[in-house]
């Protein structure tokens, strides 16, 4: 059983999460599932990086990911 | 955990008064900026009254803040737009900043003279009055390939008088190692300039020879002495001609600040162009040797020129580049168009790099990428249709610092810009994360450190600064030309 | 707490941990935008992490990515609550003026962009004084821009 994560669906974007799981996929294997109100993320094959940061580097990546794309969707909807 | 609480100063917001604007903190002032780059600094007090609707007929800065479009009252909504518009207007002229490759590899492959004269034809069927081409070589010398670079020259020449009548300019990076008097004597002719690397004193410049290749401080002194001694002999004033110099800054530069500055004084050069490094370009353990974080530089930034603005207070005449490129920004209300500081980017639309073969990149960081980014090759597309290139499109897409997180809301942005290339080079990404870029922060400290100056008031201060934006580079030319070789 | 209360003093709670701090926003006084704008900040030496404790709240976590002592913690924690708080006068200032920033925009952006003839592009470098100076090197701003009320000087234009 490897770390897991919750992403609140009303605070990150599906999109934003698979492109994170994408840019992480030569550091671990990210298995993603449609939680309650979330998006879950488990972490496995982590190599020998620190499971925890790994967790919380992703989280960023994540959060990066959910402001660009907001932004860029409030963008093309105002023009 | 432990329940705490932190002090926060809360401050009324007077929605209905109040213009666009961005603001941030500037020591125990804060700046202003707005859409149109005009730019105040104001105290803490200051701002809070601006926010909360303090600021009417009668307040000290009423009519400033009226004036610069902070209010709504008095806002003239066409001539706010008017000033947006020719800050960009170099954008519609199409590219004018154009670098050709010559050499290669170390000379394992050299454009011929047949493409240089098709990439000729292509740039100058573009509509821009006015064109530089930047001759320069990648992992290369450009001056190997001599009688390439003349015949580039002799034909742009030549076809632009028969026809197009364009302002031409061109201008070579050159690390010297290939340099002849011959070849000298025939740039100068030509009216050809040259920018070349000098990192400071010997011990510096020599220290870094290992890194980047080229010449010696020795060798590299003697050719920078032989320019503009025959400039001189040949009457040209030295303001235009004088060779450029450039500083790539590594640790040793770092440590060595004032010496590189002094170097400068003393070789009479007329600007200094600080350019930091990039951890992409280096292995981990050199990077460990020579690099640094982006707080470093920002330190040596302010210290080094803070010491050339101090240098300049007591009569020695030396710009720094960078500074130099923001300060047009800032103290007037146009932009120099350079491509990676300015939104959207510029490459493709302001500039486009050459590879030996012909190959069209966007802009000359893009030839890293030789798959991702080539959008074509001469003789087979037209400097038109550029634009329309989806590469082009998708570059300039994600460079605009309206769609950026952070870049959207910071008060640099009127004068600010980012090169998505080279973000997709450090990480893998068009957009990157934006705090973490190097370059964000090496710019909000340019910046910073030129309010900071602006602010104090000083005139003779203000006089340096004004100073450096009237003997500004030549038309177009970006003296850093970060990814050549050295 | 309301960010429009007036000019004051106010004081906002977190939780200090052994290695983050951890906040309990009511999004009605600080936007879902400006929270991430404020986060945005941070993610280049914090790892931020989001939770929804409850309908209209948003739980912020900051985690130190260097070991970090109590007293910057508490620190840290001053600095994300003032730029929270500018975050959210930023975003309803945007909000405010956003018809005033389209209008600009638009008529800057057809300015800008409309394809100019090549007389105009001339008569455009001209003005620059280019032609008198192929390298637009010794055109003093003030000459191009006239006169006293010229826009090199800060304390008539920008100063």
């Amino acid at each position: 059983m490897g770390e897991r994560v919750a992403f609140d669906a009303t605070l990150y974007r599906e999109d934003a999460l698979q492109a994170a799981v994408d840019a992480y996929s030569e550091v671990a294997k990210i298995e993603v599932s449609q939680g309650e109100g979330s998006f879950d993320a488990e972490f496995t094959d982590v190599g020998d990086y620190d499971p925890k940061m790994i967790v919380h580097a992703f989280a960023n990546h994540v959060l990066h990911e959910t402001i660009a794309r907001r932004r860029q969707a409030a963008l093309d909807t105002d023009s | 955990m432990a329940e705490q609480s932190v002090e926060i100063q809360t401050t009324a917001l007077d929605t209905d008064n109040l213009g666009f604007f961005r603001w941030g903190k500037l020591g125990d002032r804060h700046i202003v900026t707005n859409d149109a780059g005009d730019w105040a600094i104001l105290s803490a007090d200051e701002l809070s009254q601006l926010l909360s609707g303090e600021v009417g007929t009668g307040h000290p800065r009423f009519e400033e803040f009226q004036g610069k479009g902070f209010l709504r009252d008095g806002l003239d909504l066409d001539a706010f737009a008017t000033k947006m518009a020719q800050r960009n207007r170099h954008v519609r002229r199409g590219p004018h900043v154009h670098v050709v490759t010559l050499s290669q590899n170390d000379g394992a492959a050299n454009m011929s003279t047949e493409t240089a004269e098709q990439i000729v034809d292509f740039a100058l069927a573009g509509m821009s009055p006015a064109m530089s081409f930047e001759f320069q070589g990648a992992g290369g010398e450009p001056l190997e390939n001599f009688a390439t670079l003349q015949r580039f020259v002799e034909a742009a020449q030549t076809q632009n008088k028969q026809t197009t009548g364009k302002k031409l300019v061109f201008s070579v990076q050159t690390n010297l190692t290939a340099m002849t008097e011959e070849i000298a004597e025939w740039l100068i002719a030509n009216e050809v300039l040259v920018c070349t690397r000098l990192d400071g004193p010997a011990a510096v410049h020599d220290a870094n020879q290992k890194h980047f290749g080229g010449s010696t401080h020795a060798d590299t002194v003697r050719w920078i002495e032989y320019f503009n001694r025959r400039y001189v002999e040949l009457q040209r004033d030295p303001k235009q001609w004088h060779v450029e110099g450039r500083v790539a800054v590594t640790r040793a530069t770092i440590g060595a600040a004032r010496e590189v500055v002094d170097e400068y004084v003393q070789r009479g050069m007329q600007r200094i162009h600080l350019q930091p490094i990039e951890a992409s370009d280096y292995d981990a353990e050199t990077w460990q040797s020579i690099g640094y974080t982006a707080d470093e530089y920002a330190d040596f930034y302010r210290d080094t020129l803070d010491y050339i603005v101090d240098l300049n207070r007591k009569g020695v005449d030396l710009a720094e580049g960078m500074a130099t490129i923001f300060l047009i920004k800032i103290l007037s209300e146009e932009d120099p168009g350079i491509v990676d500081i300015q939104s959207p980017y510029g490459a493709g639309t302001s500039q486009l790099a050459y590879g030996v073969d012909g190959t069209i990149f966007p802009c000359d960081e893009a030839r890293s990428g030789e798959e991702t980014f080539a959008i074509g090759r001469v003789g087979e597309i037209a400097i038109g249709a550029i634009v329309e290139q989806p590469t082009v499109r998708a570059v300039a897409a994600a460079s605009l610092l309206d769609a950026q997180p952070m870049c959207a809301d910071c008060w640099n942005k009127p004068y600010c810009g980012f090169s998505p290339i080279r973000n997709f080079i450090a990480q893998g990404d068009l957009f990157g994360q934006r705090s973490r870029c190097f370059e964000c922060k090496e710019h909000i400290a340019i910046a910073r450190s030129l309010f900071a100056m602006l602010g104090e008031n000083k005139p003779e201060t203000t006089e340096v600064l004004k100073r450096w934006t009237v003997v500004r580079p030549p038309h177009a030319i970006d003296t850093r030309a970060r990814k050549q070789a050295f | 707490m309301s960010a429009e209360e007036g000019a004051a003093q106010s004081r906002l709670g977190f939780q200090l941990g052994p290695d983050h701090i951890s906040f309990d926003l009511d999004e009605s006084a600080y936007p879902i935008d400006a929270v991430y704008g404020a986060c945005y900040l941070f993610i280049d030496r914090c790892y931020v992490y989001l939770t929804r404790p409850a309908e209209g709240r948003v739980g912020v976590r900051l985690t130190a990515q260097e070991a970090a002592s109590p007293e910057a913690l508490d620190a840290l924690a001053g600095e994300f609550a003032n730029e929270l708080l500018a975050q959210t006068l930023r975003n309803k200032l945007s909000q405010s003026t956003s018809r005033i920033r389209e209008y600009y925009t638009a008529a800057a952006l057809r300015a800008a962009t409309s394809a100019p003839s090549v007389d105009d592009l001339l008569a455009e470098l001209e003005s620059e004084e280019l032609l008198e100076d192929p390298l637009e090197i010794m055109v003093p701003w003030e000459e191009k821009h006239g006169d006293g009320q010229s826009s090199t000087d800060p304390d008539s234009k920008d100063g």
